[in-house]
């Protein structure tokens, strides 16, 4: 292979990655919460950009409630103990809400939507559906890391952590803890944004918090390589 | 399948659909540019709306001249003819100057990139380079449109007796004529819009033309970005 090929084989992972919507959207939520970090709340040039960029994102983000609207109405993984595919459901419920519920806050920040106040009331509704999504999706996770990891006790009671399903769980567990970090942040994000605690959340804390969960919302949405295989 | 099956599976086209970025994208162009056609370019919540999406896709187009950039260093299909294989690359290397400048544009919007001036100037040469992407992709339509004509009309002579329709070769460059036609309409009106942006026609390209046409270009788009479905067999 030249190098041409080798640039080339490269860019397309990068178009690849850079064609999905979910990316993208990602991407410009690292700007966002990146600029509400630097801004501080403050006006100025920071600030502006973190305005626009949630405004772009809120239209690009018209009719995604479909997403969640699919899963809610999606069979679930069969042996989902009842509890954890309700906290699922539920999840799905929240964030389909919150994503209808955006777009009038579109509409509303756009002008189209006359109705300032009936728009903020919109706007906080929604972001309390997020938050609720957010604490079930924890609850979700913490839930499916505790069934993985008392199966994987007992693969490694019958000697069997050298199996392929093993570290398929071990991997598995990986994820989900990542899952969990990200969404227990989010949690705070939304607090910051809702402004329920504005003397410890501030705006400077919810940037913070909202760009590391972008940039490992971003990271789980790499394509998964084929490892190589050692012998 | 029950009811709540087909419409799942419904849902799931829609979801496919909309999570491809480039879909996205061009809902939200047939947003601005049907708001730019609503305004007419007079100030209002139409205007505004045009404005706000625009902005909107250029931060949402970050890092996209990398598509193009990819395009441009990719190996052509072989036979193609060389005039044809230079507008090609010529298109994918003004596209990919285009959303470079665009990344520029957006910075001097935001405020990041505080060369009001120099902003103003790198978004109408990135606008010339569309235009310049928009007129190399008509040309490259109608070459190709020109070659699978000609190829088609051979296949006609080679046919003593039978039904060129019932052939598969035939059939399908008949669709590759089809499709091309489509991209050729569009591009050719975009070349209107681009010159609607720049204002070189200012009395006859209004800002209601120019966003009719992008609307309708927006369309096409939206309508080629559709997933091809798997036609059932007639017997």
């Amino acid at each position: 292979m030249t190098t041409l090929d080798l640039t080339r084989a490269e860019l397309a992972l990068i178009v690849l990655y850079l064609n999905k919507a979910e990316a993208r959207d990602k991407i410009c939520r690292a700007i966002q919460y990146g600029s509400k970090f630097l801004s501080g709340g403050q006006p100025g040039t920071a600030q502006t950009v973190d305005k626009n960029t949630s405004l772009a994102r809120k239209v690009f983000r018209l009719f995604k409630f479909v997403n969640d609207f699919h899963g809610l109405i999606s069979p679930v993984p069969k042996g989902t103990p009842l509890p954890l595919v309700l906290l699922g459901k539920s999840k799905n419920a929240l964030l389909s809400t919150f994503l209808f519920l955006d777009q009038i806050v579109w509409l509303g920040r756009s002008g189209i939507y006359k109705n300032k106040e009936r728009t903020e009331l919109l706007g906080r509704i929604s972001l309390f559906c997020w938050l609720g999504s957010s604490v079930c999706t924890s609850a979700v996770e913490i839930g499916e890391l505790g069934r993985l990891s008392s199966s994987m006790k007992k693969m490694e009671k019958e000697l069997k952590a050298d199996d392929e399903l093993y570290r398929a769980k071990l991997q598995k567990s990986n994820d989900r803890t990542l899952a969990l970090i990200k969404s227990s942040m989010d949690i705070i994000v939304a607090i910051g944004l809702l402004q329920l605690a504005p003397k410890t959340i501030s705006p400077r804390v919810t940037g913070a918090f909202g760009f590391t969960t972008s940039l490992i919302s971003c990271y789980q949405l790499l394509p998964s390589r084929p490892k190589l295989k050692t012998p | 399948g029950t009811t709540l099956d087909v419409s799942r599976a419904e849902l799931a086209l829609v979801v496919m659909y909309l999570n491809k970025a480039e879909a996205r994208d061009k809902l939200c162009r047939a947003i601005q540019y049907g708001s730019k056609f609503l305004s007419g370019g007079q100030p209002g919540t139409a205007q505004n709306v045009d404005k706000s999406t625009s902005l909107a896709r250029k931060v949402f187009r970050l890092f996209k001249f990398v598509n193009d950039l990819h395009g441009l260093i990719s190996p052509v299909p072989k036979g193609t003819p060389l005039p044809l294989v230079l507008l090609g690359k010529s298109k994918n290397a003004l596209l990919s100057t285009f959303l470079f400048l665009d990344q520029i544009v957006w910075l001097g919007r935001s405020g990041i990139y505080k060369n009001k001036e120099r902003a103003e100037l790198l978004g109408r040469i990135s606008l010339f380079c569309w235009m310049g992407s928009s007129v190399c992709t008509t040309l490259v339509e109608v070459g190709e449109m020109g070659r699978l004509s000609s190829s088609m009309k051979k296949i006609e002579k080679g046919l003593k007796n039978g039904n060129k329709y019932q052939d598969e070769d035939y059939r399908a460059k008949l669709k590759k004529s089809n499709e091309r036609s489509l991209a050729l309409i569009k591009s050719a009106m975009d070349i209107v819009v681009a010159a609607g942006l720049l204002q070189l026609a200012p009395t006859k390209i209004t800002p209601r033309v120019t966003g009719a046409f992008g609307f309708i270009t927006s369309i096409i788009s939206c309508y080629q970005l559709l997933p091809t479905r798997p036609k059932i067999k007639t017997p």
